[in-house]
């Protein structure tokens, strides 16, 4: 006892930190979260940070390829690529985490319920799901679209929608197991109201799989705006998104490839990262991994 | 009538089941009879030694008296009492509400009983807050609990996680969390199996300690005869979902009546002279709860089980000999 007190004081060594160490060992993970940091620090401050209007049309210009004035070049209208690059981060960041809370909020809070509660309102409730999930999803996000309009916010609300289904499953199972675990009987045992023991116990052990899983979800959920976006269903020129500029720019692939070759190597950077992010996230909040690394 | 006031816990003749046949296997599998007629009682300030083997029905005595049981148990006859009032089919609020104050339960596993992800001071504190307690009042509370259940520097453990403590410390802490409200009743399941045998004893000193001066009424489940002795005033040993046999510890382990009960003293090793070959073993296996023979549950191991004494057929009625022995056997004994 002795011993092991002393290595770490009484300060308390918390799971987070222990995860926090093993995180920092994973370079590719730290290097993502740095280049990601770095990537919504610029969506950001891109207002102040873009050398030209991202809507400014200079029509005499045209189709220019990368020079000093105009790093990533211009495009058809003789707009700056790197602004519009640039104003695109922001979009697609925002509806990335903005659809991801919305999974986030929906998922965590119907999956929990179902889980802990059990019995016929887990049955009900995941049957919702299933048939939710049996719908062919950007369809779905589609008729959304159609429906009510193709604004900025229907895009988020759209995805998020669709996305919390699989959130939902796992924190379901997630809370299913851990309702089962002995701290739970224990806390139940000197009374702990069951709703304090579900939000104070369960969902704090279960913070591992949401936070993995919505990293997860953020790339999954950019990509999809791009795609709805390079269908002409996502945001609406003179606006663009990482989607909507790749879209334009395979149209005119042959003839000017830097517009295509910009904002699709920044989408799959940020799109690799998000998913180095979240491999090293689970590895490091998985208490199983502490053996072999 | 007074003998029944001075009595805090009472099972009287307790039936309880697992409905089968709708599990994943839906394969229509009878009943599980758990428990099947438990007759304890427990006085005030007393310490019961309740002992056998797993799946003996010792942890669902517990938890039915906690109001803790899946709620596919079904008890299906008899009464359970706390402080005189039958507390099965009780609301879980009704419950809830007792635990804790009115009783509480240390588990056998020290190690995966707290919550990893709190501080220990968190999960103590928030059992204190139940009593309304202002949060730097449950902080210092709190802080005097561990320090009497024995932690060196309670302050500063305050702020340890779990998984910095040792074994012993962590049971030394669920003590605490489950006594911090003084109940009057502590259900210990096995709290001493996964610690090793220097904590054991301190951990048992601990409980005799908390009687004395709370005046806890302790009962005390394991397999471990030796911590029985040292500890309860009175013994009960399980079987089958029954109390088989019953008696104060001194009266116990000078004559153990039941087979059962002298097969339990057979197998321990002897402290002195040479070390036997082999232990003694109780042959056979526990009855299987969804199957139990239509007799006596022991009967398939019991060496003194005859046609004669119709074990087989019959389920032995409790039988008084002495004051406070009572056994569930056809058989009379050597005696």
């Amino acid at each position: 006892m002795s011993a092991a007190e002393a290595e770490t004081g009484s300060r308390g060594v918390s799971l987070r930190s222990a995860a926090w160490r093993r995180f920092r060992r994973n370079r590719a993970a730290l290097s993502s979260l740095f280049l990601l940091l770095f990537f919504v620090f610029v969506a950001i401050i891109s207002p102040w940070l873009a050398p030209h209007e991202y809507h400014h049309q200079n029509l005499a210009l045209g189709a220019s390829s990368p020079s000093v004035a105009h790093w990533f070049g211009t495009d058809y209208e003789g707009r700056d690529l790197l602004s519009r690059t640039l104003v695109g981060a922001r979009i697609s960041f925002l509806v990335g985490f903005a659809a991801t809370l919305v999974a986030l909020g929906i998922g965590v809070t119907w999956g929990a319920i179902a889980g802990w509660y059990g019995g016929r309102v887990d049955s009900l409730m995941m049957r919702v799901v299933d048939v939710l999930y049996g719908l062919p999803y950007m369809f779905f996000v589609i008729i959304l679209m159609v429906w009510f309009g193709r604004s900025f916010l229907n895009i988020f609300i759209g995805l998020g929608a669709v996305s919390w289904l699989t959130m939902a499953r796992i924190v379901r199972g997630v809370v299913m197991s851990l309702k089962e675990k002995e701290y739970v009987l224990a806390a139940r045992a000197t009374g702990v109201p069951s709703r304090r023991i579900l939000l104070r116990h369960v969902l704090p052990n279960a913070l591992g799989p949401i936070l993995v899983y919505a990293t997860l979800t953020v790339p999954r959920v950019m990509m999809e705006e791009a795609f709805l976006s390079f269908l002409g269903l996502g945001v609406q020129p003179p606006l663009a998104s990482w989607g909507s500029l790749i879209a334009e720019g395979a149209s005119l692939f042959r003839e000017y490839p830097w517009l295509l070759a910009f904002p699709a190597a920044v989408l799959s950077l940020t799109l690799l990262a998000l998913n180095f992010l979240g491999d090293g996230l689970r590895d490091a909040l998985d208490p199983k991994t502490e053996a072999n690394s | 009538m007074s003998a029944a006031d001075s009595r805090l816990l009472r099972f009287d003749d307790l039936a309880l089941e697992f409905p089968g046949g709708d599990g994943p296997g839906r394969d229509g599998a009878p009943a599980a009879k758990v428990l099947n007629g438990v007759d304890l009682s427990l006085e005030r300030g007393e310490i019961l030694g309740l002992v056998g083997e797993s799946g003996s029905g010792k942890t669902v005595a517990g938890l039915a008296t906690l109001g803790l049981l899946d709620r596919r148990a079904r008890f299906t006859r008899g009464r359970l009492e706390f402080r005189g009032e039958n507390i099965i089919g009780q609301s879980p609020a009704q419950h809830r509400r007792r635990r804790g104050l009115d009783i509480a339960m240390v588990f056998q596993d020290p190690m995966t009983s707290l919550n990893p992800f709190l501080r220990i001071g968190t999960q103590i504190i928030e059992v204190l807050r139940r009593r309304g307690m202002s949060r730097p009042d449950a902080k210092l509370a709190g802080a005097q609990w561990l320090g009497k259940m024995g932690l060196p520097k309670p302050e500063a453990q305050m702020k340890s996680y779990p998984h910095e403590m040792s074994g012993g410390m962590r049971q030394r802490v669920l003590i605490a969390i489950a006594l911090a409200l003084e109940p009057e009743l502590l259900i210990a399941d096995e709290p001493t199996t996964a610690l090793d045998v220097t904590t054991q004893a301190e951990i048992l000193a601990l409980f005799l300690r908390l009687r004395e001066t709370m005046g806890t009424a302790i009962i005390f489940i394991t397999h471990d005869l030796g911590a029985v002795a040292g500890l309860a005033d009175r013994m009960a040993v399980m079987y089958g979902g029954r109390i088989v046999e019953e008696a104060p510890v001194e009266t116990f382990f000078a004559a153990p009546a039941h087979p059962y009960s002298q097969g339990l003293m057979a197998s321990r090793p002897p402290l002195e002279g040479p070390r036997p070959h082999r232990l003694k073993l109780v042959g056979g296996t526990p009855p299987d709860p969804r199957h139990l023979p239509a007799g006596c549950a022991f009967a398939a191991r019991c060496i003194q089980a005859t046609s004669d004494l119709s074990c087989e057929e019959l389920v032995p009625p409790d039988r008084q000999f002495g004051a406070q022995h009572r056994v569930a056997c056809f058989w009379e004994g050597p005696r």
